[in-house]
């Protein structure tokens, strides 16, 4: 396995009785781009709140490089970059004033802010009040500003909450970029399944504070085993002539199997029609992502 | 800790901290401008027993207020804390530079108010030769001293609450009694908002006033140290652990 760039240990976090964050085991690896997956509320925020040592955990513990964190937050957060939640930004200042307050606390030169406003393209309004930007500027001065001290480690908390598609295309296709161009591992969360299946290479789903799914994205798709569904006139009939064959139901007007390998189609189906049953279609249904997270999330809820 | 205070400086909303600064005290002298007041070292220490007292009671424990909701003010109002606070910066680091930040600007308050002092009083006709510098200096110096301990708990207070309102109707509401706790022999020195007050007049030229006479300045001292103290580390602790949720 890859050096774990995240790694917490049960981390929990409790308001009164109710676990916001409950023992989340999460593994991030070095040079992936890692989807965090959860409903609104689902503890995301908490958790990455967590992670940069701005909520203090009430149980477990969080590495960072396999650093503890807050305990070595200061040796830390030096290699870690993050946008958390909405962007934050003093109204008051430009842009680039924005970029330099932290450029300042990090001791960068001017020439680095020139680049993150490069890389985010905002150089043409780095001038203007942040104040005065639109929405997906801020987010975007929000990713400059997780950017600017050329971090190991980019933690984007909902970072396309907001913006318009054209907005979403070009952020995401930055994220994509940063394990390719910059060797950077970034771990980005998000409520819309379809976005994190657009950029993710890893995916942890989130429900109710409790870890439902962590690996690779493949193996998140790869549960969508597909079905098979056969339409006929006689089901009754039908029925008996599928012996043997992964049947899962025969509901009105069809049956429907588990996956087929493609020998067993054409016999079931030469079957079929040699004992008088009329098929009028044979179709493969593969759940979609989004069908398999509602399912996990689902069951989150009623365990 | 020297890259901190310059980041704030760069935060700071300087004309609507500029525009505090300097109006607070000037309205001060203004109020307290006492006109008609004969000539000579006496009436230079006459008028300025009246305008410490306006500006010490009220003035300057309330623009420690504002200054103190002023300085987090960037912080509260875009989400600054959640992103300054994710830098390898010490929370502790964070709160002194804030807390130096307030009480250099403090200390520009009361020097803005000695020199509008100065100004407005030889406008009305009084001498420059008899400018009473060896009172005025300690007074300054005292005020400034005695406002330590209400800054530190305006930083605490403001730091913690969003609110610029919320910090700013709780800073009038304890600067209030500090009218009638500073004539108490029994409260006056425990009540931090009347330190001021006690400090200027006690130290200055305003003895006249009796305000702080009998009164032992070391137990004056030892309130403010120990109330300083307390406020400060009070104020660092909590927002030391304190949870970062906006």
């Amino acid at each position: 396995m890859n050096e774990l760039v995240v790694r917490t240990t049960g981390l929990t976090k409790r308001y009164g009785k109710r676990a916001v964050v409950d023992r989340l085991d999460l593994h991030v690896e070095r040079g992936q781009i890692y989807g965090f997956l959860g409903l609104n509320g689902a503890g995301k925020t908490t958790t990455i709140r967590m992670l940069m040592g701005l909520i203090h955990p009430s149980s477990g513990s969080v590495e960072l490089f396999g650093r503890p964190v807050p305990a070595e937050r200061m040796a830390v957060m030096r290699r870690v970059g993050a946008l958390v939640e909405s962007p934050s930004y003093y109204a008051h200042l430009s842009g680039r004033e924005n970029l330099r307050v932290i450029a300042t606390l990090l001791d960068l030169p001017e020439k680095r802010i020139d680049e993150v406003l490069a890389i985010v393209r905002l150089t043409a309004d780095a001038g203007r009040r942040a104040g005065d930007y639109s929405l997906g500027m801020k987010q975007r001065l929000g990713i400059a500003a997780a950017l600017l001290g050329s971090p190991e480690l980019v933690v984007l908390d909902e970072p396309t909450n907001g913006l318009d598609p054209a907005g979403i295309h070009e952020i995401r296709d930055l994220i994509r970029s940063m394990p390719r161009e910059h060797g950077i591992t970034v771990l980005v969360s998000s409520h819309l399944l379809a976005e994190i299946d657009q950029m993710a290479t890893s995916v942890g789903v989130i429900h109710s504070g409790r870890l439902l799914f962590q690996g690779p994205i493949d193996d998140l798709r790869a549960r969508s085993r597909g079905h098979v569904r056969i339409e006929v006139d006689r089901p009754d009939v039908a029925l008996p002539l599928a012996g043997g064959l992964p049947l899962v139901a025969a509901e009105a007007g069809a049956l429907v199997l588990d996956s087929l390998v493609p020998g067993d189609a054409a016999r079931l189906v030469s079957a079929l029609v040699g004992g008088g049953v009329a098929v009028y279609r044979v179709e493969e249904r593969k759940r979609t992502l989004e069908e398999i997270f509602l399912e996990l999330t689902g069951e989150g809820a009623v365990a | 800790m020297l890259r901190m205070l310059r980041v704030e400086f760069m935060k700071m909303q300087w004309p609507l901290v500029g525009l505090v600064v300097l109006l607070g005290p000037l309205i001060a002298v203004v109020l307290g401008l006492n006109p008609g007041a004969g000539a000579g070292a006496e009436a230079w220490k006459l008028a300025y027993g009246f305008a410490t007292v306006r500006y010490a009671w009220l003035f300057y424990p309330l623009l420690a207020g504002v200054l103190a909701a002023l300085v987090c003010r960037p912080e509260h109002m875009g989400g600054g804390w959640k992103q300054l606070l994710a830098l390898p910066v010490s929370r502790s680091t964070v709160y002194g530079a804030k807390f130096f930040v307030l009480v250099g600007l403090l200390a520009v308050a009361n020097l803005v108010f000695g020199a509008v002092f100065i100004v407005a009083e030889m406008a009305v006709g009084l001498s420059a030769a008899d400018i009473p510098w060896s009172e005025m200096g300690p007074s300054l110096l005292g005020g400034w001293i005695a406002v330590l301990p209400l800054a530190a708990v305006q930083l605490w207070v403001s730091s913690r609450w969003k609110s610029f309102g919320a910090a700013l109707a709780l800073n009038v509401c304890l600067t209030l009694p500090a009218i009638f706790a500073a004539q108490s022999h029994e409260i006056g020195p425990w009540y931090p908002w009347a330190q001021p007050v006690l400090a200027m007049s006690g130290l200055g030229p305003s003895s006249a006033k009796g305000m702080a006479l009998g009164l032992s300045m070391t137990t004056l001292w030892v309130v403010i140290g120990g109330g300083l103290a307390v406020a400060l580390i009070g104020g660092l602790v909590t927002f030391a652990r304190a949870d970062v949720r906006q």
